[in-house]
């Protein structure tokens, strides 16, 4: 999973989302230690500052928590996780039914044609 | 740090010149060797082939002075006030400090060059009494310089010596004020430098001009005159210095005002 | 904490040509700033006049408090537009030029980024290419333990990979004691690095926000707001 920013949004907001993804993906396992800002900044090249700012917030809603001297760990609250995955999975659903309807699509026909593509993919 | 700049000027400069006087001082050797074969003998080969070395030989005498002066200004030209002069003016170093090294390291070569090159014409006529003969003129000279001037010889030489060290630092800096003064201009630096080199000189020229009909004027009192005969070179040579000391002094501070407040690098 | 920049009615005129008026400008500690405006803005003068290579016509600017001189060159790391350096020597040779000058310069930092570009440090100057040539004046000044970075045009003339390598430098090299300000035309590039944006049009600032707020503010990235502000 690499870091991708659109430019017109900060890159903030970008970044706490893409942690977060990373976070209810399992690829920073609930307990583990997040890399260092300056780390995890080289690694999705931007400013520390941005990064640091996206890490607090992150703080903030709990999927973060700090250890003083040791840095920062993901969450071990795992019911949060399975939260914040359900909040981004219904929003991604919202939106992309919204995309479809402008296409013309209406919620029965957008189902069935989920259910094809699924099929289609899964052979 | 004046001494670090000096480190790497004399490092930046040596490269060209180290070669030269090691090709010059050869070529005295070569030379001394072709004379004596020559005296005894007269094919017309080894005449043809001395020709050319002692041809080389003058054209690496001239080409030494030639370099000297070129790299004097060019020093100066392109490494303070070409790209260079990014990284220069912005060590931690006083503006005066780098014109100070270029100073020095200009009459540091043009002295080795006059050293190496009188160094070589001993070479060249090198016989087994030449130390002997070189101090006994010298002695002579000393004695006659008492004998007319009233002061010792070797005193004489010490201050002939410095007299030209002073104007030689006195002709380094109008150049480097001079260079200084063009690149203040948008457009046309070298040409500004020109131009204020022949001012500064056209200047200086008054003002001897103006000591000499001022020093003929006192010199109407005959009778002190002849009492004080014999000091009047001591003097003059004394005069000199100082001339040249307040010159020096005025260029200095003329390019270290330009180039720490009047700064135009490209 | 003193800023580390500041511009009081800063003024530079050439003659009669005006390049910087009354700019009023502060730059604290700890953050990367991106100095943008089109040719002739006043961008090159205004680093020019931080690094004492030209001095005011009026007003004043500040590093940490003093006037440019001995003392702010050495916590002033400069990188210019050209090649500056030597050519006879080598890379190890300016290593130690610039290790006798400034007590702040880490040789053995130098060392591990031109091993890292696979660059010979016994290579003369003079047989390196302009890029390779740019890379190494880059690793002199980020060696440098200053307390202000000047970048002019860091990445105009390097390819896309060496880019990378350089942003990312200058990410790794980042502590809340030091400021850097990069001034170029390829803001696409490293808007994701800057915390600031100062926008400079014909002597004069026109903007000084940070990069999320424009974004947020504004809808579009810098690179798009600089297109609008300075359209043809």
């Amino acid at each position: 999973m690499g870091w991708k920013f659109k430019a017109d949004r900060p890159i903030y907001t970008q970044l706490v989302e893409q942690i977060e993804l990373r976070i209810v993906s399992g690829m920073y396992s609930p307990g583990s230690k997040l890399p260092s800002v300056r780390d995890l900044a080289a690694e999705a090249s931007v400013n520390p500052n941005t990064m640091q700012k996206a890490l607090a917030e992150l703080e903030q809603n709990g999927l973060l928590y700090a250890q003083r001297t040791s840095g920062r760990y993901i969450t071990e609250d795992e019911k949060m996780i399975l939260k914040v995955k359900d909040t981004i999975a219904l929003e991604e659903i919202k939106s992309f039914l919204q995309k479809m309807s402008e296409l013309g699509f209406n919620s029965q026909d957008t189902i069935y044609l989920i259910e094809s593509v699924a099929k289609e993919m899964t052979k | 740090m004046l001494g670090k700049l000096l480190k790497y000027e004399v490092k930046s400069t040596a490269r060209i010149f180290l070669p030269l006087y090691a090709s010059l001082l050869i070529f005295a050797v070569i030379n001394n060797i072709f004379i004596r074969i020559n005296g005894e003998n007269n094919k017309l080969v080894i005449s043809i082939i001395s020709g050319i070395s002692i041809a080389a030989y003058v054209f690496i005498i001239i080409a030494i002075f030639v370099f000297t002066l070129f790299v004097m200004i060019q020093r100066f030209y392109k490494n303070l006030l070409g790209d260079e002069g990014y990284l220069m003016f912005t060590l931690p170093v006083k503006t005066g400090e780098n014109i100070i090294t270029k100073l020095l390291a200009s009459m540091m070569w043009v002295i080795i060059s006059v050293i190496v090159t009188l160094l070589s014409i001993i070479i060249i006529s090198y016989n087994d009494n030449i130390f002997i003969s070189i101090l006994n003129s010298l002695s002579k000279i000393s004695l006659e310089i008492n004998n007319v001037f009233g002061i010792s010889g070797y005193l004489f030489f010490a201050e002939a010596f410095i007299a030209i060290i002073m104007t030689l630092a006195t002709s380094i800096l109008m150049v480097y004020a001079s260079i200084a003064t063009g690149q203040m201009l948008n457009r046309h630096k070298l040409l500004g430098a020109f131009g204020a080199y022949l001012a500064f000189n056209m200047i200086m020229q008054i003002i001897v001009s103006i000591i000499v009909v001022i020093a003929s004027a006192i010199e109407l009192n005959t009778v002190i005159l002849m009492e004080y005969k014999n000091t009047i070179p001591h003097l003059i040579i004394i005069g000199i210095i100082f001339f040249n000391l307040t010159f020096t002094a005025i260029y200095y501070i003329i390019t270290n005002l330009i180039l720490s407040r009047r700064l135009n690098l490209e | 904490m003193n800023p580390i920049l500041e511009c009081k009615s800063l003024t530079k005129k050439y003659g009669n040509t005006g390049a910087l008026s009354n700019i009023d400008l502060t730059i604290q500690r700890g953050r990367i700033v991106g100095l943008l405006g089109p040719n002739g803005s006043g961008k090159s003068t205004l680093i020019k006049l931080a690094n004492g290579l030209l001095t005011p016509t009026g007003g004043e600017i500040l590093i940490n408090g003093s006037y440019p001189g001995i003392e702010t060159k050495k916590i002033v790391s400069y990188l210019p537009e050209r090649t500056y350096l030597n050519d006879w020597m080598s890379v190890k040779e300016v290593i130690d030029f610039f290790k006798d000058f400034y007590s702040n310069f880490k040789p053995d930092k130098a060392y591990e980024m031109l091993e890292r570009l696979a660059i010979n440090p016994n290579d003369k100057l003079k047989t390196l290419s302009k890029g390779t040539k740019e890379k190494v004046q880059l690793i002199l000044v980020m060696s440098r333990e200053a307390d202000l970075y000047l970048l002019d045009e860091p990445i105009g003339g390097v390819d896309p990979a060496a880019r990378d390598y350089i942003l990312n430098t200058i990410i790794n090299n980042y502590n809340e004691k030091a400021a850097v300000v990069i001034s170029t035309h390829l803001i696409a590039d490293i808007e994701s690095v800057l915390d600031d944006v100062v926008f400079l049009a014909n002597g004069k600032v026109a903007l000084t926000e940070s990069v999320d707020e424009i974004r947020e503010k504004q809808g579009k990235s810098i690179d798009g707001l600089f297109r609008e502000v300075f359209k043809c």
